[in-house]
């Protein structure tokens, strides 16, 4: 067998092993929850008020020439919240989740009809990508209240990798794109510094925690490297799991950093990760034992 | 800029203007590729934000500026470097400077 063809089929096996009903679950509750929060939170409203003169979409909805009006964004952000409140707790989940995904895909994208794309949410709808076909429900769920017990199987395993890969992959191609924009002199010039100069001095009043790293070159070369194989590096989580543990509460930290030093939020894609990278049933069964029945 | 009647020039606060005038850097950015009908309607959009809250607003200019991130004044950066490029009065947007 070629080598090509062995990789491949490597892939595959792990893409479409067996998994935990559970594990999807919590993806499922973890993702659809932190799309509630973010459409009974999002600027939706007052987005579609903008004058039509400074709309700028950079999506789909360049179909449009204004942001949809008031009434039609009241009507979708409620139809939105209420799918992904149901389809967090697992109630017709196979049709709540699709509902929710695609109501709020022209709510999302109104935040970057501003000329630029915003990617907190991205990350978040494109993980919930693989969940709209699969059984999300099949567990810890209203749904699977009426139903047997959702066994261990392929069908629960793939969504969850998918998702995986799609985290890895996000924060792979940011630091290959910085690669590919700027070279080894994003880490050895002075790139960040001045990054970090220009955020400070956008902010109604000097940033400490910017010019902290801003005015030590040492540190700054420090950080922008420490980024870069952060970034490079996180697909290893999916050939070794454990790494997990020293890559995502890495990349937790960068959005911190980012957070202080530039008030960017990245909070929402912060927990996407969270939710993605955590084998939250093992963490559950580790901290709340499943009681054994003993054998009459 | 917003300019009132008297001369005085105010720089525009899209920081406190609702989030959707917090477009201005990529507006600003294709700005000069713009029609000139489109040019004044951003600048009239700028201008009511400003009215809005109270300012007086008789004309909107807009400046390129160059800012040299390493030339810093205590923890500030330099004042950048700024040309006019464009005025707009009441509907119309001129190029300038």
């Amino acid at each position: 067998m070629p080598a090509g063809e062995a990789t491949l089929r490597r892939v595959e096996g792990w893409l479409f092993a067996a998994g935990d009903p559970r594990r999807l679950a919590a993806v499922r509750i973890g993702l659809c929850g932190l799309l509630a929060v973010r459409l009974a939170s999002g600027p939706y409203a007052e987005l579609a008020t903008q004058p039509p003169a400074l709309f700028r979409p950079v999506s789909f909805l360049r179909l449009l020439d204004r942001m949809p009006s008031p009434e039609a964004v009241a009507v979708l952000q409620a139809l939105a919240l209420s799918a992904a409140v149901l389809a967090t707790v697992g109630l017709l989940t196979r049709v709540t989740l699709p509902l929710a995904w695609l109501a709020a895909l022209p709510l999302v994208a109104m935040t970057s009809s501003l000329g630029k794309v915003v990617h907190n949410d991205v990350l978040l709808l494109l993980c919930l990508v693989p969940l709209l076909p699969s059984r999300a429900g099949a567990a810890w769920s209203l749904d699977a209240r009426q139903r047997p017990v959702a066994v261990r199987g392929p069908l629960f395993g793939w969504p969850v990798r998918t998702a995986m890969v799609v985290v890895a992959g996000a924060y792979f191609f940011s630091g290959l794109a910085k690669l590919l924009h700027a070279g080894p002199a994003w880490v050895t010039s002075g790139n960040l510094r001045w990054v970090l100069y220009a955020a400070s001095d956008a902010q109604p009043r000097p940033n400490p925690f910017a010019l902290a790293v801003a005015d030590r070159p040492a540190l700054a070369h420090l950080v922008a490297a420490a980024t870069l194989a952060v970034e490079l590096g996180f697909p290893l989580v999916l050939w070794r799991p454990r790494l997990a543990w020293l890559f995502v509460p890495a990349v937790l930290v960068m959005h911190a950093g980012i957070g202080l030093a530039m008030h960017l939020d990245y909070r929402i894609m912060a927990a996407t990760v969270l939710v993605v990278l955590v084998d939250w049933p093992a963490l559950t069964d580790r901290f709340v034992p499943v009681p054994v029945q003993e054998p009459p | 800029m917003t300019v009132d009647r008297a001369g005085h020039e105010t720089p525009i606060p899209f920081r406190d203007l609702p989030i959707g005038y917090h477009g201005d850097v990529q507006i600003l950015k294709g700005f000069a590729g713009l029609p000139r009908d489109r040019q004044a309607a951003v600048c009239q959009a700028w201008a009511e934000a400003v009215r809005a809250r109270g300012g007086e607003v008789a004309e909107v200019r807009i400046y390129q500026t160059v800012t040299d991130g390493s030339r810093r004044v205590g923890e500030r950066g330099a004042p950048p470097a700024r040309t006019l490029r464009f005025t707009c009065r009441a509907r119309s947007a001129d190029a300038g400077g």
